[in-house]
Parts: structure tokens; C-alpha cells; sequence
């Protein structure tokens, strides 16, 4: 009997908290956003599970957490806390994505560099608020909307506030949809909306392949710190557009990067453990997290608009928002969009070339705050 | 647990404009680069093409046929002219 009373004592049941109550509940919410409305679910529904996992409490003598030393959990975690599997799905992002767009209209690549202006915002707020210039730099990259990146800097300034940030930049990803719109129609004008853009030149084989060397090097000469993830987007691109490495680009693309997906989205999942996870930092850093998005957003627009006022090409302000590096949602939001007002206007093409840019752009930016705090 | 004190004195402290700006120019002088880059690389090929022009879809080389390859044509060729002979014969004599 007194085994069975002491067996009692070391299941979840006994060591549960309302907080971990709480984080079950968010990770069950995670999963039915992503069933149910499409909302990112191939990172969703790793991370709700995740949470799930994380929140089942059990005996400090037992190793079992994504902070308990040795357990298999702290192994998944490791290719986390150490940066390690966000450059590996940027390689993969790499071997997805198509430059063209963006290699046939140059000037849309300043509209990614004009969106990253919601990393320093928000930057400058998270120091109001009381952070470290390490931790506001963290929490800045959530303005660059991408997943990766944002993992990448905080396991390098902020390992303690990791999965926060990884939370909230991924939930803010997932919200695209909803977040963006307002921001986009209140600064436009419905006319500005209607503008319509030329179709995009076609790309030779040679600028596609010699594009991923030159602005890697253009890049991580510039910004040393963003070489593991400029450097590994950029190779996984020439991997595929070289023509010759077909079956690494069709590996890196697909199995490989569902692979380093599930084993980060599961592993960011579980470390949200309520007592590490549940804390009033959490909640700025969510609140700075939402305040950072619709910056870069507006960012995005409003530079658009600015371009316009010295060409007679115009450009269609909604494509600024797709400067937000959440590939591809904000262009898929930004066709929609220009949608409602146009049925015929096609804006996705254009969209994603602020959108591939926003990527380069937002590594750059990690790569500055990593190479500006570390002394 | 962190001891928040806002104010605008931490930004000071941090240092958050400068990093700001700086981080700004940066960001944008990177993708200008790329940009212009970008903008040049058409007429850069061009004139690397010139010496070094693009090679034209490749056509796959045939190589000489094999004697064993040609043997059932040879066999096809001899039993028709057999066929001849006498068919022909017959036809035409």
C-alpha cells in the first residue's frame, strides 16, 4: 500500500499546477487553430503538442523535461537552445524559394529592408520597458516576423527567454491574416489599391545561379553574425538553381526540412513549461511581439508609398507588407487583399520579392544585434 | 524573476537609438547593395556572355552504332533481299 501511495505521489496528477493546466489548455488551442483554420499548421500543431508534452509535471529526481540534464527531451532541445536548427531550415527554405520575382524588379528589395524598421522599434520598447539591450535585442527580431531567425538570436542573447519569443513569433506568424490586413487598408488609399504592376522579366539561369553567391558575400561581409543563416539560405538556393544537385535540392526541400521542422516545433513546444513560461515578461514580450508586427508591416507600406513619390512605375503599397519575412502568408495576404478591391489583380508575384528579401533582411538584422551585443 | 523599471533613461542606457539607427543604415546599405547588384547583373552577363557564351541546350551525342546493335537490322536486311529473290522472281518473271 505505501508503495502504491508513494507511486501517487510522483504522477502528473500530484505535481500538476494551474499553470500547467493553463499551457495545456494554449497548447490545445494551438492544435485546434491549426485543424480547424489552416493557421500555420505545420508549425502549430508541433508546438501545441509540444506544450502539451512540456506542461505534464514530474518528480524533480526524475529526467524527464526539456530542462532536465539527459533526458531525451533536453537532447531534442539542444538543436534549439544552440542556434543549431535554424540555419538547418533555412537551408531548406533556400532549396524552396525562387528569386526570380525579386531578381527581375531590384527595387523591391528595398521594401524588405524597410519592414525590418519593426525589429528596432520594438527593440527601443522592450528597453523602456525594463529589459537588458541582450533581451531587447531578442525580442526586437520578433519584428522580423521569421520563426528561425528569431530562435537563432535569442539561444545566442537570450536563452532564458527562448521560448517566449519562439512562441510569440511563431503565434504572430501564424496570425498574419489578421494582424496585417487592418494595418495595410488604413494606410492606403483604395486607388493606391488598385495599382496594378507590370509582369516580371524572365530570369536567366546565370543570374539565378550566380545571385545566392553574390549576396552571400554581399551579406556576411557586411554582417558576419547572419553567416550561418545567409549562408545556409543561399546554399540550399544555389543547391537548386545550379541544376546539377537536384536530388540534395529535392532532399533539403522536403524530407530534410520536415525532419528539423518537427524536432523545433516540438521541442520549442516543450519548453514552455508553465513555471518557466508563465511570467509577466512572457506577457510584454507578447504584447511587444503584436506592436513589432504591425510596425514592420507599416513599415513596409509606407516606404512603398515613399518609392512611389519618385517613380512613374508605381508600385502597389500593399506589396510593402509582404517586406515582413513571413514567407509565404504575407504575400498570399497581400494578393488577398489587393484582391478585395481587384479580382483580377495578381500580386502575389510582386509580393514575394519584398517577402524573400524580408528574410535576407531580418538575417542581416540578427546577424547586427548579435555582433553589437556580444563585448 | 527581473525587476522592471521603465523609463526613458533605459533606453539611454541601452543605448537604443544609436543601435537603431545604426542597425537601420546597415540593414538598408546591405540590400542596397544587393539591389544594385541586382540591377547590374543582366548587363554584366552580357558581357560575359560575350566571352563566354551560354552553351545551347545539349544535345546528346549519338555514338557509333555497335556491330551487335546492328545485327538485327543486318538480319532484317538479308531475309528481305532472300524474299526478294524469289518473290520478285516470281512476280516479275
Amino acid at each position: 500500500m505505501g508503495v502504491l501511495f508513494e507511486f501517487l505521489k510522483t504522477t502528473g496528477f500530484a505535481t500538476m499546477t494551474w499553470g500547467n493546466v493553463l499551457m495545456i489548455i494554449i497548447g490545445l488551442i494551438f492544435i485546434t487553430l491549426a485543424i480547424t483554420k489552416d493557421y500555420e499548421p505545420l508549425l502549430l500543431l508541433p508546438i501545441g503538442f509540444g506544450a502539451i508534452v512540456g506542461n505534464i509535471a514530474a518528480i524533480p529526481s526524475m529526467a524527464v523535461g526539456v530542462y532536465d540534464e539527459g533526458s531525451v527531451l533536453h537532447y531534442l532541445y539542444f538543436g534549439v537552445g544552440q542556434g543549431i536548427y535554424p540555419p538547418l531550415i533555412f537551408l531548406g527554405i533556400g532549396a524552396m524559394t525562387d528569386f526570380s520575382t525579386m531578381l527581375s524588379n531590384p527595387r523591391l528589395v528595398m521594401l524588405g529592408a524597410a519592414a525590418q524598421f519593426g525589429i528596432f522599434i520594438t527593440l527601443i520598447g522592450a528597453l523602456y520597458l525594463g529589459f537588458t539591450p541582450e533581451e531587447a535585442a531578442a525580442i526586437g527580431i520578433i519584428g522580423g516576423a521569421d520563426g528561425p531567425t528569431a530562435i537563432f538570436l535569442s539561444a545566442k542573447l537570450a536563452p532564458h527567454l527562448l521560448s517566449s519569443i519562439a512562441i510569440a513569433a511563431y503565434s504572430y506568424m501564424a496570425l498574419v491574416p489578421v494582424i496585417q490586413p487592418p494595418v495595410m487598408k488604413l494606410l492606403t488609399t483604395r486607388k493606391e489599391r488598385l495599382i496594378r504592376m507590370p509582369p516580371p522579366r524572365q530570369v536567366s539561369k546565370r543570374e539565378r545561379i550566380v545571385f545566392p553567391i553574390a549576396a552571400f558575400l554581399i551579406a556576411a561581409l557586411i554582417a558576419p553574425g547572419s553567416l550561418a543563416l545567409v549562408g545556409m539560405l543561399m546554399f540550399g538556393n544555389l543547391l537548386k538553381e545550379s541544376g546539377v544537385t537536384e536530388r540534395l535540392a529535392e532532399t533539403a526541400r522536403h524530407a530534410f526540412v520536415d525532419i528539423v521542422t518537427i524536432l523545433l516545433g516540438f521541442s520549442v513546444g516543450a519548453s514552455t513549461q508553465a513555471q518557466t513560461f508563465l511570467t509577466p515578461q512572457s506577457m510584454m514580450i507578447f504584447g511587444l511581439g503584436a506592436l513589432s508586427f504591425a510596425i514592420a508591416t507599416a513599415s513596409g507600406v509606407l516606404f512603398a508609398k515613399f518609392l512611389n513619390l519618385f517613380t512613374s512605375n508605381k508600385v502597389n503599397p500593399l506589396v510593402g507588407a509582404a517586406g515582413v519575412s513571413a514567407v509565404p502568408d504575407s504575400a498570399r495576404v497581400v494578393q488577398m487583399v489587393g484582391q478585395e478591391e481587384d479580382p483580377h489583380n495578381h500580386l502575389l508575384m510582386h509580393a514575394m520579392a519584398p517577402n524573400v528579401a524580408g528574410v535576407i533582411g531580418s538575417a542581416i538584422c540578427a546577424g547586427i544585434l548579435w555582433s553589437v551585443m556580444v563585448k | 524573476m527581473i525587476d522592471f523599471q521603465t523609463g526613458l533613461q533605459n533606453i539611454t542606457d541601452g543605448q537604443g537609438l544609436p543601435i537603431a539607427v545604426a542597425g537601420m543604415t546597415i540593414v538598408f546599405s546591405a540590400l542596397t547593395l544587393i539591389s544594385v547588384f541586382i540591377a547590374l547583373l543582366p548587363h554584366l552577363l552580357v558581357r560575359v556572355a560575350a566571352v563566354f557564351p551560354e552553351a545551347a541546350a545539349a544535345v546528346p551525342r549519338q555514338r557509333a552504332p555497335a556491330a551487335e546493335d546492328l545485327a538485327p537490322a543486318v538480319a532484317a536486311a538479308v531475309a528481305a533481299y532472300h524474299a526478294a529473290r524469289t518473290g520478285g522472281a516470281q512476280g516479275t518473271g
